[in-house]
């Protein structure tokens, strides 16, 4: 008998009124559209019939065949076509440039709240703008940016290094990507002031002062992003364990593989708590029972963190696996020690499952778990270290180094490694992080390590599959070298900055700061500027040189074949 | 993508993604601006200088007054004197309302204020609006935080007719707070052309002054003022002919206020409280229609009948509305009853609803315009709770003989 539209949802009990309301019935009407468009996509719109006309003009009857043996191993260039094709290449370009795209929106925001901190009261943007932007850039360089660009870089290169004997999980994969990309957009769209912790109350607070008012999307968006991501996992594993050529033992695989399987296995295993936790803080927005009290709200930092922690390593295994697979190729010899890297990216995986808890050091879970997680901590120096000195082996081993462009971020990226690591791995020292928690050292640990390798080492596999995304075209390398020059420098001085006012005590994550950190501020600022010009400097280059003509072999670097022994098993790994 | 164009292709997507990201992000739905009026070059009724002293502590901290509460009329210029006092970062910063919120006005800022102690900064602020602002610090909001009041002209009269009705009421005052038998600003429902015998007890001997105003919530700009007192306890005879909502609160205190009804006819309605909509399963069917007349106050008592959160609202209208609604009772899975009053003034429907479960549990109620006093509800009320529990003065109401 009582009848409203509002009603039929239970919008009014989310506070939706006005304007909102009329901006959320837009949305639905858009989500309706943009369902019938996925089923166009899939169905009338056939992916598979693009492919099958390719595969019977190169004389292959059924597609899947044609794509096995023609497409896996090819060098493939970039086109609108990969949104078509289902297979693993096609799918990886799509999450790499993605993914690429997502690193300029939310580096935007970063170097827009950089500029911001130009005076100690927020002067060109207001605070709520800040958190806003705060929580964007987190939130997307996270899980749009680093998980995207390492699932891409496996869906790419994972089919030649394990000369794949079938593709199957095509349409799974492509499903994921939607997935993963409407979760991404719906974080974007939420304006979510969440932090990337998504911590109720403030989650639950759908006000103006609170989380934002359309919080609950980017809860939505979220959880959007588990699904693909798990989707995508389990192809992976499906890929590594069942799909791989009879002629590529386990221990033939190359490091890249390993860090691949890792990575996925680490989100299959700690992913579903949060979920869950999603589930019901989403379900919170409708009947409150669940995080309402404060230890529900412990209950919920637990369940963020047993995720948290795993995904930060998420973000850097898959970046070891390609300086794995980058060093080699530039310094002209092997790996230095095959098993010790195995052992060394699977010692992380087991020890990021352990560990969660030293974000929580203030947060009272007790002496015995302090020690429990601080001791856990110490231990991750252990593969973190028989991994750098691998690295730094198979330098040391080289009779002659090559300093092309990708070397130059490597290098650099194991120099930030080194830094970051030692900085993140001083503040797990209770007494220490008693002293840091919340300042601008942790923002500085962390951003030694994401620029340095998640980003640097990005952009090294970028300019040398650079020539095979464009069929054949060359960078310009001087270019290339300014936009890794002023990368560098730039993360160098705003993280350095960040270090060292946040030891002093620099509140983090706020929009102001006290006159006393100006000079720390005023440093990141500069730092954080010089980031933004390089990455200009990347865009105009790629831009103009794509422009010339084809000059040199489109031959995917990742595969090139200087063991004698086949494309696969790549250069790391194997006899 | 195809062909030597890719690059600029792609480039040319970033920027337009990176501009729309950005104009996304610098108009969030969660800003909205706060700021004082212009300073009016003329028409200024009245000027205020008003010097403080900026501490960490609080304002004013060692000079008088803890964070004084500033009283002005409305319409005036106030010319704040801020001094730095202890070498730290402070800001002055208003917004309206009773507590600090983001929704305001930073008039000097850190950089302003300065460091230097005995720095002394200017700013100016007019206010043309009567109510409460909140003066504070964004750097110190737990310690450097005050009220200002903005006043209207005060309006003191008390009519005097005769009463059929006489009751007699205790309040005492606690820390400042009207109180009873320990209940907080205790609502108050009398019948229509009552004489209210108030009695306030001042036991701690401080100042107060009691204010009534019609409407539901405290109104600053149209009050009666009943009692003006220091450090004495005091009886007052407050007339109340007309139906209605009252307010009365304690002027030291605005923030917090207590209801009076004022009602035709007095109505227990009992209502269950479940997922699939009120009193489904019980003999009177799901969201029963409530008929009652104009002036009724009707007494809900909430009983849960799930576990569930539910939240009683009732607004004006035939469907839910949850920017006119008023929230009346609330049942979680801890309190499984509980009672709340509404009194409904105008001949028209309301709707009573779950503000959970909007979709099932909404009903309505319909007000006529009859002189009979008797509602008549289309279902067979539940039982009832005792009403001493919780009605603070209608269930014993007095009637005093000896009243002139």
């Amino acid at each position: 008998m009582m009848f409203s539209f509002a009603s039929l949802f239970s919008l009014s009990s989310l506070g939706l009124t006005g304007t909102n309301l009329n901006l959320l019935y837009l949305s639905i009407i858009l989500g309706i559209i943009a369902v019938v468009l996925f089923y166009f996509y899939f169905r009338v719109i056939p992916a598979k019939e693009y492919l099958k006309e390719e595969a019977e003009a190169a004389g292959y009857e059924r597609p899947n065949e044609y794509v096995r043996e023609k497409l896996s191993d090819k060098p493939r260039e970039l086109s609108w076509r990969i949104f078509l094709y289902d297979d693993s290449k096609s799918i990886g370009l799509r999450y790499l440039f993605t993914s690429i795209l997502f690193l300029f929106i939310a580096g935007s925001f970063g170097v827009l709240m950089r500029v911001s901190l130009t005076e100690p009261s927020p002067t060109i943007i207001g605070p709520a703008q800040y958190n806003v932007l705060m929580t964007e850039h987190a939130t997307l360089m996270i899980y749009m940016f680093a998980l995207g660009a390492a699932l891409g870089l496996g869906f790419y290169l994972l089919p030649s290094h394990l000369k794949l004997k079938k593709d199957t999980m095509g349409v799974y994969t492509s499903m994921a990507y939607w997935i993963w990309l409407a979760g991404g957009i719906f974080i974007l769209i939420s304006r979510a002031a969440l932090r990337w912790y998504f911590y109720p109350p403030l989650s639950l607070e759908l006000t103006q002062v609170g989380g934002g008012e359309f919080a609950w999307l980017a809860v939505l968006g979220l959880e959007l992003v588990f699904i693909g991501l798990l989707i995508a996992s389990v192809s992976i594993i499906k890929i590594i364990a069942f799909d791989r050529s009879p002629d590529i033992k386990l221990n033939q695989m190359s490091l890249f593989t390993w860090s691949i399987l890792f990575t996925v296995i680490m989100a299959i295993s700690s992913a579903p708590p949060l979920m869950v936790g999603l589930g019901m803080m989403f379900y919170d927005y409708f009947n409150p029972i669940f995080f309402i009290n404060g230890s529900s709200t412990l209950l919920f930092t637990i369940l963020f963190w047993f995720w948290g922690h795993p995904i930060v390593y998420m973000a850097i295994i898959p970046y070891f696996g390609l300086i794995y697979e980058i060093l080699p190729k530039f310094t002209g010899n092997k790996v230095y020690s095959y098993n010790s890297g195995v052992w060394g990216l699977g010692l992380l995986l087991i020890l990021s499952e352990l560990v969660w808890g030293h974000h929580l050091l203030n947060s009272g879970l007790g002496i015995e778990w302090i020690t429990f997680f601080t001791t856990m901590s110490f231990l991750v120096v252990i593969p973190s270290a028989i991994t750098v000195f691998n690295f730094i082996g198979t330098l040391w081993t080289a009779k002659s180094i090559r300093m092309t462009v990708p070397m130059l971020f490597v290098i650099n990226g194991i120099i930030d490694f080194i830094i970051g690591g030692i900085t993140g791995v001083m503040q797990s020292f209770a007494p220490f992080n008693a002293q840091v928690h919340g300042t601008y050292w942790v923002t500085g640990h962390f951003h030694f390590i994401f620029i340095g390798i998640t980003m640097g080492i990005s952009f090294a596999a970028f300019y040398m599959l650079f020539p095979t995304f464009t069929g054949g075209r060359k960078y310009n390398v001087s270019l290339a070298r300014w936009h890794f020059a002023l990368t560098a420098f730039g993360s160098y001085l705003m993280a350095f900055a960040w270090s060292v006012g946040g030891f002093l005590g620099m509140p983090r994550a706020v929009a102001g700061y006290f006159g006393f950190f100006q000079g720390y501020q005023d440093a990141s600022i500069i730092g954080g500027v010089i980031i933004g010009i390089g990455q200009i400097v990347f865009l105009y280059n790629i831009a103009v040189s794509w422009l010339k003509a084809p000059s040199t072999s489109s031959d995917n670097a990742f595969e090139e074949d200087n063991t004698g022994l086949g494309r696969a098993p790549s250069l790391s790994g194997g006899k | 993508m195809e062909g030597n164009k890719g690059g600029v292709v792609f480039v040319v997507i970033v920027l337009i993604m990176v501009a729309i990201g950005f104009s996304l992000m610098l108009n969030p739905p969660t800003v909205k601006s706060f700021s004082l009026p212009p300073v009016p070059s003329k028409g200024v009724k009245h000027y205020e200088n008003i010097t403080i002293y900026a501490d960490a502590l609080g304002w004013d901290y060692g000079h008088g007054t803890l964070n004084p509460t500033i009283s002005i009329a409305n319409n005036t210029v106030v010319n704040f004197t801020v001094i730095e006092e202890d070498g730290q970062p402070h800001t002055l910063t208003i917004n309206p309302g009773p507590a600090e919120s983001s929704y305001q006005d930073t008039l000097l800022t850190t950089s302003q204020i300065t460091t230097i102690p005995g720095h002394t900064s200017h700013t100016q602020a007019y206010f043309d609006k009567i109510g409460i602002y909140t003066y504070w610090c964004t750097v110190h909001p737990e310690t450097m935080v005050g009220l200002i009041y903005v006043n209207a002209t005060v309006n003191t009269t008390v009519p005097s007719v005769h009463y059929a009705n006489y009751s007699n009421k205790t309040l005492d005052l606690l820390k400042n707070n009207l109180t009873a038998n320990g209940i907080l600003y205790p609502t108050i429902a009398l019948p229509a052309n009552t004489l209210l015998n108030l009695t306030v007890k001042d036991p701690s001997s401080s100042n107060y002054t009691l204010r009534i105003s019609s409407g539901s919530k405290v109104d600053t700009s149209n009050y009666t003022t009943v009692i003006n007192e220091t450090n004495k306890s005091r009886t007052v005879s407050i007339p109340f002919n007309q139906t209605g909502e009252y307010v009365y609160w304690n002027s030291i205190n605005t923030s917090r206020f207590g209801i009076i009804y004022i009602y035709s006819a007095l109505v227990n309605i009992s209502l269950y409280a479940d997922l699939n909509g009120w009193n489904f399963s019980k003999s009177s069917g799901v969201n029963p229609t409530i008929n009652i007349t104009a002036g009724t106050l009707v007494n809900f008592t909430l009983i849960n009948e799930d576990n569930l959160t539910h939240v009683l609202e009732v607004n004006p209208g035939n469907y839910e509305n949850s920017s006119t609604s008023t929230p009346v009772a609330s049942v979680n899975s801890t309190i499984h009853t509980s009672q709340g009053y509404y009194l409904f003034m105008s001949t028209r429907n309301y709707t009573y609803w779950d503000l959970y479960h909007p979709s099932t549990a909404a009903g309505i109620i319909n007000v006529s315009n009859s002189s009979s006093s008797s509602a008549s509800i289309s279902y067979v009320p539940g039982t009832e709770s005792d009403p001493g529990n919780y009605i603070f003065l209608l269930g014993i109401q007095t009637r005093d003989e000896h009243y002139p």
